[in-house]
């Protein structure tokens, strides 16, 4: 392998060249100096462009609160009304609503999201405080439950207007055949009735449960780099 | 081709200056600051141009472009400190370029162009600074010529400033992996300067970009 010439790298050596330090055979760190050489104004053509499209991005801050409703119905519908109705069931307090919160749904729909996922929303200063403020571990029912005072099983009633949006978007007639939702069907006074009902209690719920917890606390993920979805976050449209 | 930092009376002889730290920058871009956001541009993209040159060849500027649409449109939802920035910036960049070549192979069947980096024309012998574009694009046109995971593993330390940690999570690799693979190009790079080590006029002596075309393929 070594010519008559070769001085062989020990990695010794090959880490200090890496981090710019003189070492090794005198060609290689010409090389690497020149690889890593300040920059040509030609390499800066593109500031413009780039500038241009950071300026759009921060025209439309009127986007992102439909952009998390979006989300979380894209997460929920997911979730298939079994399951949604076996969550329920076990636990009295909007299992649904609770379980996207604590991010125990699987991985790929977004549960405990690493602090970059482009997918994700761009409201990042509140959605770390309405995460913090919430119990996402307890199974107790959220503090500033916004449940009507008359009715005790409010907070499953959420659940299952959550669940019910998940799968009223392909067929809300259908959905509603499920034995589940026979309590809202109920309360809401008809089936005809259920979806007005709905979106007005999921209205007065809107961020005390946040389904996604995009930047929460960068626990897992300090630099940022995307560890477990290498593909998934590049290559969404805009307005996804 | 040593540059001016390597001159600091550290008593370390440094090949190129530290990263420059944009954390302050990024914050400031994150609530709107466009002047911060040029900072973070001028910072970063000389680097990420580099690293796509090698992975896309000529199509580095219109990938590059691609990935600062991203970088500028996800930017608020970063969370990180300067490595994890250039980390996160270069895994957009990265896979813009993946996605890019997959288009290219489809659409003409194409291999990947790594291999025509090396074919590329330089710039004809022109004097003063033309000279530092083309020793640039000369070490970019050989390393373009290692196995491409060791060249990512170069390029990612030496062009972008990651370290080993950081380099990983952008190509998905343990530290430990992206080490390795950065040493063996090394010792590959050090080998096909040896080889090709015939001084040109102008005095690059290093005979890459088509002048020994011989493709080694083996480490």
């Amino acid at each position: 392998m070594s010519t008559h010439r070769s001085h062989r790298i020990g990695r010794f050596t090959a880490e200090r060249l890496l981090r710019g330090e003189t070492a090794g055979p005198d060609q290689l760190a010409k090389l690497l100096a020149a690889a890593a050489a300040p920059a040509e104004r030609g390499e800066l053509a593109g500031e413009e462009a780039a500038v241009a499209a950071f300026r759009e991005a921060h025209l439309v801050p009127a986007l992102q609160p439909r952009k998390r409703s979006m989300i979380k119905t894209a997460l929920l519908k997911f979730v298939t009304l079994k399951v949604a109705a076996a969550a329920l069931s076990a636990t009295a307090v909007g299992g649904v609503a609770l379980a996207a919160g604590t991010g125990h749904l699987p991985e790929p729909l977004g549960g405990p999201a690493p602090s970059v996922r482009p997918t994700a929303t761009h409201d990042t200063g509140k959605a770390p405080t309405a995460g913090d403020k919430h119990p996402s571990a307890s199974p107790s029912p959220s503090p500033s439950s916004s449940s009507s005072p008359s009715s005790s099983p409010s907070p499953s009633l959420v659940g299952l207007c959550r669940a019910y949006q998940a799968g009223a978007g392909d067929n809300p007639g259908k959905a509603l055949d499920n034995p589940a939702f026979t309590h809202l069907i109920t309360v809401a006074g008809g089936k005809d009735k259920v979806a007005a009902y709905c979106a007005d209690r999921l209205e007065t719920r809107a961020g005390k449960a946040p389904a996604s917890h995009p930047t929460g606390a960068p626990k897992t993920h300090p630099t940022g780099a995307p560890k477990t979805h290498p593909t998934g976050a590049p290559s969404t449209r805009p307005g996804h | 081709m040593v540059s001016e930092s390597a001159k600091e009376p550290t008593g370390v002889q440094r090949l190129w200056a530290d990263p420059v730290d944009v954390s302050a920058a990024v914050v400031a871009a994150q609530r709107g600051d466009e002047g911060a956001f040029r900072v973070i541009y001028q910072v970063v993209q000389p680097g990420l141009l580099r690293y796509l040159r090698v992975l896309v060849g000529e199509d580095a500027e219109d990938v590059a472009s691609e990935a600062w649409l991203q970088i500028a449109r996800d930017l608020g939802s970063f969370r990180g400190d300067s490595d994890g920035f250039r980390g996160w910036a270069a895994t957009i960049a990265r896979h813009r370029a993946l996605d890019h070549l997959r288009r290219e192979r489809r659409r003409s069947g194409l291999s990947v162009p790594i291999e025509q980096m090396a074919d590329r024309p330089s710039d004809d012998d022109t004097a003063g600074s033309a000279l530092d574009a083309l020793a640039s694009d000369a070490a970019l046109a050989l390393i373009a010529r290692l196995p491409r995971d060791q060249a990512e593993a170069v390029l990612l330390r030496v062009v972008m400033g990651l370290d080993a940690q950081t380099a990983g999570q952008v190509l998905g690799k343990r530290a430990g992996a992206v080490r390795t693979a950065a040493y063996r190009g090394l010792r590959k790079l050090a080998k096909l300067l040896e080889r090709s080590g015939t001084a040109r006029p102008d005095g690059s002596g290093w005979g890459v970009a088509g002048a020994d075309g011989e493709g080694d393929t083996t480490q």
